[in-house]
């Protein structure tokens, strides 16, 4: 039997950052999947980013992860989203060749030292002392001192298209049957989740003169904060709407839906509805948008972005032609619905680590999250701790403060889900912290330090900081003096005029003004690089926010740092309620923060369990003197 | 209901040249695929062509208009010549394919194609009334209405992967297979039967030593399977060679009671031509030498196709039998390899045209018809798609004859001797291979391609133009005098030849098998420059004159008897003389010749005399009457 250090199970997003950490970690990592020809496959739309999504990708990157790379290196649009509003909520959003990606990350993962990719189905993982057997269907065995679990949408799945039903993983591959038994005898608990995917058509069939044209941006970088960004000419998206004849169509056979006839048992995303239900939800709207996403670059298949649905074929083709610029559309794959297999919330730590089984860690989707950024940020967090923990260190774990990824698992571990779970900027508190632009500044430090994050990225980012800094700098020591050419100047941009000198540096907290119109009033030599332009106008513009929000943070940090021991018994703390008690002892928070954010859990019981851990504290510190 | 008039089941290498033949003739056509993502996938070794003919097929489908060969010569890792010190006829190009972008390149030729469309569908029925063809239901419940069908199921119906012995249900490794198609087959009356075929292990080329293999260039030349082609690929990947030894033979031998062979876990007969290590350590226990080639699967990967390795041998035995050979000792599996059942058809059930005798409007193509490979499989769709094309246009269907081309050997020998094992192309097989060349399949076939509309206007000319140059140069050297002068002799010495005594043609100085047609320019400085394509001709024409001139008398005389049409409602009972076993096996195939009968096993010459001279009255009293 072969041993390895990780054995992850699973070659999509998650599994492939998780086997990439760990094997870049040192650790002998055997990454299985049921189809080789899969990894890193896009299931779902031909896109990475989009709001909060791109701040994950960003935050994988400053990591060291991979995700942020390869779409530099194969997407074939980029946009900026939000541009007018806040720096918080700017997202970028590529399209990208699915096929290259694919093949790009598989040949990233082929060509990792330590990483081994294999082709297997996997049935079973028996513990076997602190370790654990990997059975795959062809009855090989692999040993591994941890695993990372990142199944996706591949457990016992079913698919849905109008009343058909069928057993089978996305777009008639195999799914695993056998391994959510195995995972159940082992004492974990399975639900059922389900999702979507709109139909994809062929481009040649549609007329795109009836539809918005939506060209990609000039962007300074992509997503990864290294320059791996390719050289490309951008190809378009285009935009049209569902009418009133397509609604009419579609709730009249709202009956022959998979998601309306009660076939499907499993609960679907809130935030990437079905069409059907967009209609049953918004009756008065008279049109729903639809992006018309190309799906690679030697394809002229095309993604229907809005369109998932779960109806039979020949409706959909009856819908589609209904809609501007696809009257004679031809469809290539149906939309359809899936159900599948996935952890019941609360059964994982912090560390992403199943509590009834510790080496045996969890990610992506099999947590019942949706979406590919997010699951690729648990996979990259899981191979982390798999690492660490082979290697006898420490975990790492984000806090709320640090980045959405913290955000995206504390929610997990302390609210759970009951739909799959999505990033949102509403989710996080700290979000004026958790910028796109700033990921690098919050977290590579610390992939630094867990031997993730390149000396590359530790120059670059020391660099961006140093010379942000000098610029404040200077432009805080930069007077601009009232002048006609001023004044005619800032009337220009609806500013007021100057009636004495002003410093350039409060001159750009005025809203109206751009980094670009100050560096125009005080001129440097050399201009700054984008990314550190755009350091110095959110820190000085946002600077009052910004400070506000650390005071925050440094408030939620005195409680995140009151750890409460993992093996605490809630039932013998005198004066907790019932119900915090029982939700205390499912969730088993890490800290007092965590604590808190536990639906049930009363300010009342917080004090309660405070004072319980003093005292406790005291006791336990006398007792180690003895 | 959509309607078409032809619809394909299927998008491996059948599937894709049925679609596309039928399209670019101008019929509506759909082509359902279980998975869009995998269309054109090479599920064996990533090379195309070859030995054994399969390259002589690739240049004969292009040569009537079809696919494979464009897309390989814009896909190609290598390209080389096997064979090219030996006789004309078994010369042979292979070409290793980058898997994907084949794949990748395929996809959009089929997606931009105009009247074909392409959908992802998994087909469940088949919808027949009447004894013809309806259409298709499938899995989702659409039913597409088809004048005509092709079935181009490769090794998906009623998949089995076998490993060792575990057997599961698929029709490739980490795909699913399709059933109801062949229990919808059953119920329709046919008797599908089992055939199996296998695949070796794929390996990580990181664990790999290459200094201890042999490496294998390209070809520096610029090779070609297509005619259209006129891009070259310059930096070409190598592919690797070495040989088992003492220790991988007796792993083989220790672990052969794992094989499926020994343990029966496979049921279904595999190709003889293509056999596991663990059959070759069976049959020859002595031999410990067998060659193995590593080939690279893609540009774009470290994954190596470990060729003579073929096994479904357990995945622990097979990591070392890998193990035991030179450079791989620490090489680390990407894939096992395994074994496929799946359920075919037995071909004899059909006509040349590869259309159903019991379902009009049914053709089927490729892995379903009992062969094997992705030449034999786009030869068969090509046909196919044309045949079922030119039904739905109530015209003829094109039928090669086996002195026209190898599809034509093929097809006569699977529809007139059936299959006992998966079907093989090979040179063997033909018996005018002096005629059947690679470097003349365009002049065998691009007239007939022209006719059936599948050759573009730039590409005759062309081709008319190559044609005529050929000839005016054959002629030409027949009709060229080289008279003994001591320049012409000098020259003959510094070419190793022998002294010329009195004049003599061209042509005759070039059947001296040191010279080349470069050398007799230099003899002849008022011959035409030739191209390196039409100098292979002319030489070879020029060369082989006496015995190709032989063969065509031979294929004259089999003329004869192929174009002694067989009337389709003839009443075998009634031919007098037959003896009862050849009357029951006419009875069976129903040989659209006398040609076609002769090659019946258990019909006897006498039974063809008998057969011929009925039939002959029977066109006589037709006429008289």
């Amino acid at each position: 039997m072969e041993k390895y250090d990780v054995i992850v199970v699973g070659a999509g997003h998650a599994g492939c950052e998780a086997g990439l950490a760990s094997a870049r970690l040192g650790c002998r990592t055997l990454v299985l999947t049921l189809n080789i020809d899969n990894v890193a496959l896009m299931p779902c739309n031909p896109s990475v980013g989009g709001p909060a999504k791109a701040t994950l990708v960003r935050e994988i990157d400053a990591l060291g992860g991979q995700m942020g790379i390869t779409t530099d290196q194969t997407y074939m649009q980029m946009r900026m989203l939000n541009t007018k509003k806040g720096p918080a909520v700017q997202a970028l959003r590529a399209q990208v060749d699915r096929k290259l990606y694919s093949l790009q990350m598989k040949q990233v993962l082929e060509t990792e030292e330590n990483l081994f990719l294999q082709q297997g189905l996997v049935e079973e993982i028996d513990p076997r002392g602190q370790e654990f057997v990997v059975r795959t269907a062809e009855r090989e065995e692999y040993l591994g001192k941890t695993i990372v679990v990142a199944t996706g949408v591949y457990l016992a799945s079913r698919i849905f298209m109008g009343d058909v039903t069928m057993d089978s993983g996305p777009g008639s591959q195999i799914a695993s049957h056998r391994l959510p038994e195995a995972l159940r005898s082992l004492g974990v608990e399975l639900v059922r989740f389900k999702t979507g995917t709109p139909p994809r058509v062929n481009g040649r069939s549609i007329d795109y003169g009836k539809m918005q044209i939506h060209p990609g941006h000039e962007v300074s970088h992509g997503f990864s904060f290294l320059p791996v960004m390719a050289e490309r000419d951008q190809v378009e998206c285009w935009l049209t709407y569902t009418t009133a004849e397509t609604h009419e169509i579609i709730k009249a056979n709202l009956h022959r839906s998979a998601m309306y006839s009660g076939a499907i048992c499993g609960v679907g995303p809130r935030y990437c509805p079905s069409i059907e239900s967009k209609i049953v939800m918004f009756p008065d709207r008279a049109g729903h948008p639809v992006f018309v996403e190309p799906e690679g670059n030697d394809t002229t298949e095309v993604y229907l972005s809005g369109l998932s649905n779960s109806l039979p074929p020949v409706v959909q083709t009856e819908f589609l032609r209904t809609i501007p610029g696809l009257e004679q559309v031809e469809v290539m794959r149906y939309g359809y619905a899936i159900e599948y297999d996935c952890l019941a919330s609360g059964q994982f730590g912090s560390t992403l680590e199943l509590r009834s089984l510790p080496g045996v860690f969890t990610a992506g989707q099999f947590n019942g999250t949706s979406g590919y950024e997010e699951a690729a940020c648990q996979g990259l967090m899981a191979g982390i701790n798999a690492a660490r923990k082979v290697k006898g260190e420490e975990p790492v774990i984000l806090g709320r403060a640090d980045g959405y990824i913290g955000v995206l698992i504390d929610d997990l571990v302390v609210k759970g889900t009951n739909e799959p779970y999505r990033m949102l900027t509403g989710l996080a508190e700290h979000r004026l912290l958790l910028r796109m632009d700033n990921a690098d500044e919050r977290l590579t430090p610390m992939g630094s330090e867990i031997g993730l994050a390149s000396d590359a990225r530790t120059d670059m980012l020391a660099e961006k900081m140093e010379q942000a800094q000098a610029e404040i700098a200077r432009l805080k020591e930069s007077s601009v003096h009232p002048s006609e050419e001023v004044n005619a100047f800032l009337a220009e941009k609806n500013s007021s005029s100057l009636s004495e000198p002003m410093s350039a540096y409060d001159l750009l907290k005025r809203p109206e003004l751009s980094y670009g119109d100050i560096v125009h009033l005080a001129p440097r030599q050399e201009a700054l690089q984008p990314r550190v332009a755009q350091a110095v106008e959110i820190t000085v513009k946002y600077e009052g926010y910004i400070a506000k929000q650390r005071a925050q943070v440094e408030r939620f940090h005195r409680m995140e740092e009151k750890m409460i021991p993992e093996e605490l018994n809630y039932g013998v703390i005198p004066g907790l309620s019932r119900e915090a008690v029982e939700k205390l002892s499912t969730v088993r928070p890490r800290s007092m923060g965590q604590a808190g954010r536990i639906s049930g859990v009363s300010p009342g019981d917080l004090s309660v369990l405070l004072v319980y851990l003093e005292t406790r504290g005291k006791r336990d510190g006398g007792r180690n003197g003895d | 209901m959509d309607r078409y008039d032809v619809i394909v089941v299927g998008g491996g290498h059948a599937g894709c040249e049925a679609a596309l033949a039928s399209a670019r003739m101008g019929c509506e056509t759909l082509l359902l695929t279980m998975h869009l993502d995998t269309i054109a996938q090479m599920s064996c070794n990533p090379a195309i062509g070859g030995p054994a003919a399969k390259s002589h097929l690739v240049r004969e489908i292009d040569a009537l208009g079809g696919q494979m060969g464009r897309t390989i010569d814009r896909s190609y890792l290598n390209i080389r010549e096997l064979n090219q010190s030996r006789g004309p006829a078994v010369r042979a190009l292979r070409a290793q394919a980058d898997k994907k972008r084949y794949q990748r390149e395929m996809i959009y030729t089929l997606e931009t194609e105009p009247h074909l469309s392409l959908k992802q569908a998994l087909v469940t029925e088949l919808l027949v009334e009447g004894g013809t063809v309806q259409g298709v239901r499938t899995k989702s419940g659409v039913s597409y209405r088809g004048q005509t069908l092709i079935l181009t199921t490769g090794t998906f119906l009623r998949g089995k992967i076998v490993i060792g012995d575990i057997r599961y249900d698929g029709g490739r490794q980490g795909e699913p297979a399709a059933a109801e198609l062949s229990e919808s087959l059953e119920q329709l009356g046919f008797a599908l039967r089992r055939f199996q075929t296998a695949t070796p292990p794929r390996i990580d080329a990181r664990t790999v030593d290459f200094s201890q293999l042999i490496e294998q260039p390209g070809s520096c030349r610029r090779l070609a399977f297509s005619y259209e082609t006129c891009e070259y690929l310059s930096d070409q990947l190598p592919c690797w060679y070495t040989h088992t030894n003492s220790r991988t033979i007796e792993v083989i031998k220790e672990n052969l009671h794992r094989s499926p062979i020994e343990t029966g876990s496979v049921t279904g007969k595999g190709p003889r031509f293509c056999p596991s290590i663990d059959r070759k350590v069976l049959k020859f226990p002595d031999q410990e030498r067998h060659m193995v080639f590593l080939e690279p699967e893609g540009m774009y990967t470290k994954e190596l196709y470990v060729l003579g390795m073929t096994t479904a041998m357990p995945e622990d035995v097979q990591i070392k039998i890998i193990r035991s050979l030179p450079g791989m000792e620490n090489a680390e599996l990407m894939r096992p390899g395994y074994a496929v059942e799946y359920d075919y058809i037995d071909p004899s059930l059909l006509t040349p045209s590869l259309e159903n005798r019991k379902v009009k409007g049914l053709f089927t193509a490729g892995q379903i018809n009992g062969s094997s490979g992705y030449e034999e499989a786009a030869a068969q769709g090509l046909i196919a798609g044309i045949n079922a094309a030119r039904l739905c246009r109530n015209l003829e269907p094109l039928i090669l004859d086996r002195s026209q081309a190898y599809i034509g050997v093929m097809i006569d020998d699977l529809v007139t001797k059936g299959v006992t094992e998966p079907y093989r192309m090979m040179t063997s097989r033909a018996e005018y291979r002096l005629m059947l060349r690679i470097d003349n399949a365009d002049m065998r076939l691009t007239d007939l391609g022209r006719e059936l509309g599948l050759i573009s206007d730039t590409r005759y000319t062309k081709f008319t133009e190559k044609k005529e140059l050929v000839s005016r140069t054959v002629a030409l050297l027949g009709e060229t005098q080289i008279t003994p002068s001591a320049r012409v002799r000098e020259i003959l010495t510094e070419l190793g030849s022998g002294d010329l005594a009195k004049p003599v043609t061209a042509a005759e100085i070039l059947q001296r098998p040191e010279i080349k047609y470069v050398d007799l320019k230099r003899l002849v400085p008022s011959i035409p420059e030739l191209s390196e394509h039409v100098t292979e001709v002319v030489e070879i024409e020029v060369k082989f004159a006496a015995y190709i001139e032989r063969q065509q008398r031979q294929v004259e005389q089999f003329r004869g008897l192929e174009d002694l049409k067989i009337p389709n409602d003839v009443d075998y009972s009634l031919v007098p003389g037959l003896r009862t076993e050849a009357r029951e096996r006419l009875k069976a195939v129903r040989p659209l010749s006398v040609g076609q009968a002769a090659r019946l096993a258990g019909v006897s010459p006498a039974d063809v005399s008998v057969l011929a001279v009925y039939i002959r009255s029977v066109a006589d009293g037709g006429r008289t009457e």
